[in-house]
């Protein structure tokens, strides 16, 4: 399997791209001698030049170390609402496909509901009556997940329920939850994980919307999301505000889109 | 054969491109261009009933259609409107002479009775008026005959004529009253409601029967175009007309353009930042001080926004009646600050939050609020939320910093210093809950009495307790703008879009 994912060149470049995104971030206190929040009204709007390679915003801080400590948010939003997302989803696809009946009828109901709106007005008005801010944009992201994350789970387990091996396990005497842990799970995941994987992709850019929309980070920090928001009112005097930050979600969405492409072609899907 | 054909073809075009412009050519030149101004609106106006609301956007509408007894001219002064003339009998009744021969749109006459009507229905808790606030001073409206009313206050009260100039005391026809006005508005101004499509077109035509003559303008389109980049891009490319609020940024553009041509003037509003007097850490003048020293609000004024503002000390512009006349103003002094907070016993970093509304300007002020405290050791948190939630959040007792916009819209400064400091207003637009007995007494005797010196020296000395005491800053006092068209000839504007007067206007 590893061997067919590291031939698959879009793969390999996801995972340069990401591994990239992550260095850059975390390293920014080394890459840039400036902080992220410090302002210098005497040098706003500034053009990329030697000083600041991309520019300054409307405050006179320096946009290179901003959408370097911004990749640290933006990260950090696609990865957290896909973990709490799918741990939630798997859970309940798989009680509601293992359990059955009204375990099924009730959890798939409800999730139902939840797929019954778009996601991301779900999500707008997730945050509209917890109110602004990151954590409750990762959690609205997050919330809006669980019903393609258990629909999925829940189809295979279904499939996997009345395969030899699990009545097999049943006959010797396995508990319902060590069935479902030991048995089940570890087969219904290879679709699963490459669903997760596309999903950052996707948080990534549903935070950034949201963000965008004033719902996500409060000032002085600024996801990329954010940044572009901000950077609207200035378009015409000043491109490198919204130029930047836009080409590093665009980035940054490819490459994990990429890493998932390569995990579900190696992965026989 | 073929080159005799070209020929021929050739000769067929020059006639028919020769007859075009023989056809099109004369008349141009005599046609008068359609008489339609487009508007852009930054939001979309709930109500058209001017007293159901008291938002900009609905004002904007509603100017255009109805009419208040008092006029604002753009110089400021209190001009003959619905009421020729006016007069102080007592303490506390005020007659009017009613303008005669002016009908509503919907053919009903007005008279005193359409003044009664109008107020009564302002004032009537039914209604539910926000802006009843306006006119809650009055006792009875009396009338005396078919063009003469007198209007009776429970105290006396000297801003009466400056606030029966505010677009929510618009008198309405009572026939036209009995459906909904929000949808059908009636009443006697320059334009009549046309039309409205979606949320985003509103249409007005010339009110062919309007007593000051019927204005050459003959439509008026309102468009709902909520960003301000946008506003500017239609603004260039001629779709629209008018806009309002030009973004400092954009100002010189659009002033170098040679078809278009921008204004900017100082209006009737005020930035301020509040404080919290009652609870918390700024409780302590110490602290608030402190705060107002680290602040550059010159640097503000300088370089965000662009020399679009005056610096302020007082709470309300020149513009206004009773605006600050010699109180002393508080430098930037970050050291200054540190020393205060030190004084008043604050370890740093001192955790603080601010509120305010999701706009582009409160945004920019908060940000830079944040960063300049931060010199000094206070950590704010900026809340920027819809304008819902930040009234909200502000009205709760444990509330710190908050930042909004304010404008004395009858230009007296009675408007904003009583509503903003009275102790009586704890529960409503004093969210500062500041409580000076010796204030109140000023504020209270300076709407009570008539005598202009008197009143200037009084809200002169309210001004220095503000100063004194700090439960507001007022950070600048923004300049009102508007771009437009250099073929819309003759508009006035006054203090905001609100007064906006397209009576003497034309397309040309």
């Amino acid at each position: 399997m590893w061997r067919r994912f590291s031939r698959h060149r879009g793969a390999v470049a996801g995972v340069v791209g990401v591994a990239l995104l992550v260095i850059l971030s975390l390293g920014a206190a080394r890459i840039s001698a400036y902080d992220p929040a410090v302002q210098d009204w005497t040098r706003r709007l500034e053009s990329p030049g030697p000083d600041h390679p991309l520019g300054t915003d409307e405050f006179g801080r320096d946009v290179l170390t901003r959408i370097l400590y911004g990749g640290r948010i933006s990260l950090l939003a696609g990865i957290a609402p896909v973990v709490i997302g799918s741990i939630t989803g798997i859970a309940i696809g798989l009680v509601a496909g293992f359990l059955g009946g009204r375990w099924d009828l009730f959890l798939m109901r409800a999730m139902d509901v939840l797929l019954a709106f778009p996601a991301l007005f779900l999500a707008l008005a997730i945050v509209g009556s917890l109110g602004p801010g990151l954590l409750n944009v990762m959690l609205a992201v997050a919330l809006v997940s669980i019903p393609g994350y258990a629909r999925v789970t829940r189809g295979q387990v279904l499939s996997v329920r009345e395969r030899e091996f699990v009545s097999a396990a049943v006959v010797s005497g396995a508990g319902v939850g060590r069935l479902m842990w030991h048995h089940v799970l570890p087969n219904v995941m290879t679709p699963l994980v490459v669903q997760s994987t596309l999903n950052i992709g996707y948080a990534i850019l549903a935070t950034a919307s949201l963000s965008f929309l004033g719902l996500g980070t409060q000032p002085p920090t600024a996801d990329w999301g954010t940044m572009l928001a901000n950077a609207r009112q200035y378009l015409p005097e000043a491109w490198w505000l919204a130029v930047f930050p836009g080409a590093m979600i665009m980035v940054s969405v490819l490459a994990v889109n990429l890493i998932g492409e390569g995990l579900r072609d190696a992965l026989g899907r | 054969m073929k080159r005799h054909f070209s020929s021929v073809l050739i000769a067929v075009v020059l006639i028919i491109t020769g007859m075009h412009a023989w056809a099109s050519g004369s008349p141009e030149d005599t046609l008068i261009p359609e008489q339609t101004v487009t508007i852009a609106l930054g939001g979309d106006p709930s109500t058209l009933d001017p007293h159901r609301s008291f938002n900009g956007f609905v004002f904007t509408v509603t100017n255009q259609i109805y009419e208040t007894l008092i006029h604002r001219a753009p110089g400021g002064e209190l001009v003959p409107e619905l009421a020729t003339d006016w007069r102080s009998i007592n303490d506390t009744t005020w007659e009017f002479d009613l303008r005669e021969g002016v009908v509503f749109h919907d053919g009903t006459p007005f008279d005193a009775e359409s003044v009664r009507f109008s107020i009564e229905r302002l004032l009537a808790p039914e209604t539910r008026a926000i802006g009843s606030f306006i006119l809650t001073m009055v006792e009875e409206v009396r009338v005396v005959d078919e063009y003469t009313v007198r209007i009776v206050t429970d105290r006396p009260f000297a801003p009466l004529p400056a606030h029966l100039s505010h677009p929510v005391t618009a008198i309405v026809s009572s026939t036209a009253a009995g459906g909904d006005l929000g949808v059908d508005p009636v009443g006697t101004g320059p334009f009549v409601f046309e039309s409205r499509s979606s949320n985003t077109d509103l249409r007005l035509q010339v009110n062919t029967e309007y007593w000051g003559g019927e204005p050459s303008i003959q439509r008026i389109v309102f468009q709902v175009v909520p960003e301000a980049g946008t506003q500017i891009v239609a603004l260039q490319a001629g779709t629209i007309d008018l806009i309002t609020d030009v973004p400092p940024e954009r100002f010189e553009s659009i002033e170098t353009d040679p078809a278009l041509s921008a204004e900017q003037f100082l209006g009737w509003g005020s930035v301020y930042l509040g404080y919290n007097t009652a609870r918390g850490p700024l409780a302590d003048e110490r602290v608030r001080r402190a705060i107002a020293l680290a602040i550059d609000r010159r640097g503000i004024i300088d370089n965000l926004r662009e020399g679009m503002a005056l610096p302020a000390i007082g709470m309300v512009p020149d513009t206004v009646f009773g605006s600050e006349t010699d109180a002393a103003a508080i430098p930037f002094d970050p050291a200054e600050a540190r020393r205060l907070l030190a004084d008043a016993g604050v370890t740093p970093p001192l955790s603080l939050t601010l509120n305010t509304f999701e706009r582009a300007e409160t945004r920019q002020l908060a940000t830079a609020i944040q960063a300049q405290l931060r010199e000094i050791g206070i950590e704010l948190s900026v809340e920027i939320t819809d304008y819902g939630a930040f009234a909200a959040a502000t009205s709760e007792p444990d509330h710190g910093l908050w930042l909004t916009t304010w404008g004395t819209v009858t230009l007296d400064a009675d408007y904003t210093l009583f509503a903003l400091l009275h102790s009586g207003q704890r529960d409503g637009d004093n969210r500062s809950f500041y409580a000076d007995p010796e204030v109140d007494r000023m504020l209270e005797e300076a709407r009570a009495t008539a005598d202009e010196a008197l009143r200037r020296g009084l809200y002169a000395d309210i001004h220095a307790a503000v100063v004194r005491d700090l439960p507001y800053l007022t950070l600048y006092y923004p300049l009102s703008s508007y771009a437009k068209n250099d073929r819309l000839v003759g508009e006035e504007y006054g203090f905001s879009a609100i007064s906006l007067d397209l009576r003497g206007a034309r397309i040309e």
